[in-house]
């Protein structure tokens, strides 16, 4: 070892204070209580989508709903475990059920291009979307601090498994939420949330998370 | 002498708890580790500076370390972030050249590199692959590389970009 290093370690040691280890749990108990309250408030000044009060439940919306929450559970644990270095940790399992989604605004778009265009419920759609969007910023805020806490290796895949749980949760409390049931609707403006926040987390939180 | 993954898991467990000496016996231990694994996948001059780099990394973040898990793959990663880093430096200033480097320590150093930098390399198509060859490992000048490549200067240049910007990919997906 060289002397300059040897001063260095010595520096290091020397300015040493006691600080806890970044735990995962409580990442995903932060990120967890994040998406319960986004739910909640949306909800609350919302209120709920008027089938649900009726206890009718629409299968497509309920197996949408599902598939946002799956999402966001997939993508924030990633997100989560992403703030510990670590060679050879598992991921991608949210980008792909995140590719499967897709699916839906890819076959609106074949429905409607062969000329059996659905009712996308545009006047409400916009307005889906942009809430959708807005709805995902407190659980994104609460991941990206957490990372910044600890050191993630990975930024541009930790930016984006956070831009598609803070997207995913705000899909579901807009799902929950709004009233359009169609599969053009939901296709176009729910997951178009969870898409939106794929290239806000990909471009702009990974810069956040850099180190 | 050479630590196992539980000795160093229990100095930095109480380096966290603020024990000095801990820290200490557990840097300079890293301090050797690191000095092995960059030797390995980076010019010799370099290693030195990279080392540095790493433990000052591994201090501003040791909280990040969970002494419940093992220690080894959490300062691996820390070690190729700083790598990539370094990589991508490299690939943002294409005009690089080993010659301005100072001779190596050792004769096994700069072998080991260039078989860990060739295995890279065959990942990428054949004229990035040529161009960084020549400018970056045998330090030919861009003009040199342009002529016995046929590529336009121009083009050299842009191939040992791209091709470094590739490499840092490369590494980062392994």
């Amino acid at each position: 070892m060289t002397e300059r290093l040897d001063m260095m370690i010595d520096d290091l040691a020397a300015e040493l204070a006691p600080q806890p280890a970044v735990r995962e749990r409580d990442g995903r108990r932060a990120a967890l209580a994040a998406a319960l309250v986004t739910i909640a408030l949306v909800i609350g000044l919302l209120g709920l989508r008027p089938q649900l009060v009726n206890g009718v439940a629409d299968a497509l919306v309920l197996v949408t709903t599902a598939l946002f929450a799956l999402l966001a559970l997939a993508a924030g644990l990633s997100a989560i475990r992403m703030a510990q270095p670590a060679v050879g940790a598992p991921r991608g399992g949210a980008l792909w059920l995140f590719v499967a989604m897709l699916l839906f605004p890819a076959i609106a778009l074949v429905e409607h291009l062969v000329g059996r265009p659905a009712d996308a419920q545009a006047q409400i759609g916009l307005m889906c979307l942009l809430n959708g969007v807005g709805a995902s910023l407190f659980t994104a805020a609460v991941i990206v601090r957490h990372l910044r806490r600890g050191a993630p290796v990975l930024p541009e895949a930790a930016g984006l498994c956070t831009g598609l749980a803070a997207g995913a949760v705000g899909a579901v409390a807009i799902t929950l939420e709004c009233g359009g049931s169609s599969f053009a609707h939901l296709a176009f403006f729910h997951v178009g949330i969870v898409a939106a926040w794929a290239l806000i987390g990909r471009l702009v939180l990974a810069r956040l998370v850099r180190w | 002498m050479r630590h196992s993954d539980q000795d160093l898991r229990t100095l930095m467990r109480a380096a966290q708890g603020g024990d000095r000496a801990a820290y200490r016996a557990a840097l300079a231990a890293l301090a050797d580790w690191l000095g092995g694994y960059f030797a390995r996948r980076i010019a010799p001059a370099q290693v030195d500076d990279l080392v540095q780099e790493t433990l000052l990394s591994v201090h501003r973040k040791r909280s990040s370390y969970d002494p419940d898990r093992p220690f080894f793959p959490w300062v691996a990663a820390i070690a190729r972030y700083r790598w990539i880093d370094a990589l991508r430096a490299r690939a943002r200033r294409p005009e690089t050249s080993l010659e301005a480097e100072p001779p190596v320590a050792s004769p096994e150093e700069p072998v080991l590199a260039r078989l860990s930098l060739d295995q890279l390399i065959g990942h990428l198509p054949a004229p990035q692959a040529r161009a960084i060859t020549l400018t970056k490992v045998e330090g030919r000048s861009v003009a040199e590389t342009a002529r016995l490549t046929g590529q336009s200067e121009s083009a050299v240049k842009v191939n040992v970009h791209r091709g470094l910007r590739k490499l840092a990919a490369l590494v980062e997906s392994e």
